[in-house]
């Protein structure tokens, strides 16, 4: 009996399914792995040391090369959580459910550090670490939202009802970045106008776009190895299932 | 500068410590998370 179980369990569908590749070959990824960080210092140290300090803000303006692109992370993350959503719900794909859980936990993340960012940023501009200004308050809900996703994802074993309540939760959630992205056109509050290379002064914007690509990097990377978690989590979970199973029948 | 900020290098050094701290303990949890999947008896031996 014990002999036969590992055998059939290895061939149950679901696991076999999940077995099938990763985000990208394990050699990229582990390249990747080291890239990223490399990337970012070689990233933070160029634009730091190359940027003089702006007119109105002086050093503080270098805090835009994190927080902007952790904000835009962020986005980038919530929309892979949206298409895997969408995906999941439309084929039933699991392994659509778990790339989009990995997105939404490193979004989280990013959104995170956004705000955490932003508050330094805004203590000595703004003279408070926190206020109630439109897109504080709509990246606060979407905080809040994936926070709720990924507490919501720990409420229940079955993994059909998880996949299907988290791409529910994921494709609303995912709804509130175009509110968060134009909540300072829309509401003109505290916040400035959004920073991108063709807004910022030229002289800052190589700056802006070699982090951003070395945080895409990062991001990459985090995505990459949850992912792989989640599915060697959603293996072994199978695989206690059927074993428990085949203990039952054959008891 | 027009007198805002007078010194504002602690706070560029606090966001890109901040940035560090976070991607960091991320990158450790992701770390952990898999060696524990790789290695399941291995913390439960040592403790």
């Amino acid at each position: 009996m014990t002999a036969i179980m590992p055998k059939q369990a290895e061939q149950s569908r679901p696991a076999r399914d999940l077995a099938s590749p990763l985000v990208m070959p394990a050699r990229w990824l582990t390249v990747l792995t080291f890239a990223a960080p490399v990337a970012l210092i070689a990233a933070q140290v160029w634009s730091v040391q190359a940027s003089a300090p702006d007119r109105d803000m002086g050093h503080l303006q270098k805090i835009m090369y994190v927080h902007v692109p952790a904000a835009w992370m962020a986005f980038l993350s919530f929309f892979l959580v949206l298409v895997q959503s969408v995906r999941y719900l439309w084929r039933r794909e699991e392994r659509a459910d778990l790339l989009a859980a990995a997105a939404a936990e490193v979004g989280a993340v990013f959104t995170g550090l956004t705000l955490l960012l932003g508050s330094i940023w805004g203590r000595p501009t703004w003279g408070v670490w926190w206020t109630w200004d439109a897109r504080l308050t709509s990246t606060a809900v979407l905080f809040l939202v994936f926070i709720g996703y990924l507490a919501l994802r720990g409420l229940t074993d079955d993994p059909v009802r998880r996949a299907t309540w988290s791409a529910a939760v994921g494709i609303l959630g995912a709804l509130n970045v175009p509110i968060v992205y134009m909540s300072v056109k829309w509401w003109r509050t505290l916040h400035q106008m959004q920073s991108s290379p063709s807004t910022v002064d030229p002289t800052y914007a190589w700056g802006l776009r070699l982090n951003a690509i070395a945080l895409l990097l990062v991001l990459i990377v985090f995505i990459a190895h949850r992912y792989r978690a989640l599915q060697r989590e959603q293996i072994a979970e199978r695989l206690l299932d059927d074993a428990a199973l085949l203990r039952r029948s054959g008891a | 500068m027009n007198g805002m900020v007078v010194n504002s290098w602690p706070y560029v050094i606090a966001a890109y410590a901040a940035t560090w701290t976070v991607l960091g303990l991320y990158a450790l949890r992701l770390w952990q998370m898999n060696r524990r999947i790789e290695h399941p008896g291995a913390t439960g031996a040592l403790t």
